[in-house]
């Protein structure tokens, strides 16, 4: 039998694509959202604690998972022998990914904690 | 010897049991019909010989291994393929690029086209499932199997939505596997199409099982007569 890590492309590929619009949708909520309430006062920025950040990560991961659900793709990926966890772990890829991306280009401006 | 056993099997919902002791069977070659009436644990006992539920009580046996805590992605590794009463076709996903997928995936010598004529579903394979009616989706959900080439399918309501010459390509397809080795259980409310595909008769009532050898048996069975087909 052919054991592949990841599902085919055919789904993996839209999986990646949706965990990166919800963390963009949510990496642009939590970046503007304070700064829309402080009246534009406060400085912009993106960059949040490592503690943020892996909770970033673990809320897209189980959001990308809930709309799999949503899709019944993950009865069909059961059946072709993937587990929920592998699943997630896609979601949370381009959420991982844009951290660690984010981190280390605001480096310098991201607050201590 | 059966190939996948789901063995007393106990569970409950809220306090409320739907299975205390059923133990299901399921043999190579031979394809067994589950009935029951609704809500009596069919599809329950189905999803936990899948590994897609887990029990309260009981295991499952699949090809001599025993599983106490048993899940789909381990057990279709081995050759199970389960198909619950819902779609798992993705909707956006063209039907016959997924069919290919499982081809792949498990590199089968299944002849994807051949399948999907043998199902009535061959000019459907270029549209998204969102574009076929139910009772094609579920015939090419049935063609995954297929294509799968499984050593076990448990199917819930195969029938469903499907037309008497429609249900007719679908017994043809699970003879063909079940001719071929493949352990089969197939479930739903369609009596006369189950009986047609199936040999023997698991029936599901007050939480356990009654097994019957043959369809015959089962019809000649007073209680079965009285409390699932409603004859006098």
């Amino acid at each position: 039998m052919n054991v592949l890590p990841v599902p085919d492309r055919l789904y993996t590929v839209p999986i990646i694509l949706r965990g990166s619009f919800i963390w963009g949708c949510l990496r642009a909520a939590l970046a503007l959202l304070p700064w829309f309430m402080s009246g534009f006062e406060e400085r912009f920025t993106v960059a949040v604690t490592v503690g943020a950040a892996a909770w970033i990560v673990l809320v897209v991961a189980a959001l990308g998972l809930l709309d799999i659900r949503r899709r019944n793709e993950h009865l069909l990926l059961a059946n072709l022998g993937f587990r929920q966890r592998t699943l997630a772990i896609l979601a949370g890829l381009p959420a991982f990914v844009g951290e660690v991306a984010i981190a280390a280009a605001w480096s310098d401006a991201a607050p201590r904690g | 010897m059966p190939l996948l056993e789901a063995d007393t099997i106990g569970k409950a919902y809220r306090g409320r049991p739907v299975l205390t002791t059923a133990s299901l069977r399921a043999y190579p070659g031979a394809v067994t019909a589950l009935c029951g009436r609704n809500g009596a644990g069919k599809s329950t006992l189905l999803a936990i010989a899948a590994g897609w539920r887990q029990a309260d009580t009981g295991v499952v046996r699949f090809d001599g291994v025993t599983w106490v805590r048993p899940s789909l992605p381990l057990l279709a590794e081995r050759g199970v393929f389960y198909l619950p009463d819902r779609a798992i076709l993705s909707p956006a996903i063209p039907v016959g690029r997924q069919l290919a997928v499982v081809r792949r995936r498990f590199r089968s010598a299944a002849d994807v086209g051949s399948i999907a004529e043998s199902l009535g579903i061959a000019s459907r394979l270029d549209l998204t499932p969102l574009r076929l009616s139910g009772g094609e989706t579920r015939r090419a959900e049935i063609a995954l199997a297929c294509v799968r080439r499984p050593r076990c399918l448990l199917a819930d309501e195969p029938y469903r939505g499907t037309s008497p010459l429609d249900a007719e390509a679908i017994t043809r397809a699970f003879r063909g596997l079940a001719a071929d080795g493949c352990a089969i259980v197939i479930t739903g409310h369609e009596v006369e199409m189950l009986f047609d595909a199936a040999d023997s008769v698991a029936w599901c009532a007050g939480g356990t099982i009654c097994e019957f050898p043959s369809v015959a048996a089962a019809r000649e069975d007073w209680r079965f007569q009285r409390e699932y087909l409603g004859e006098v």
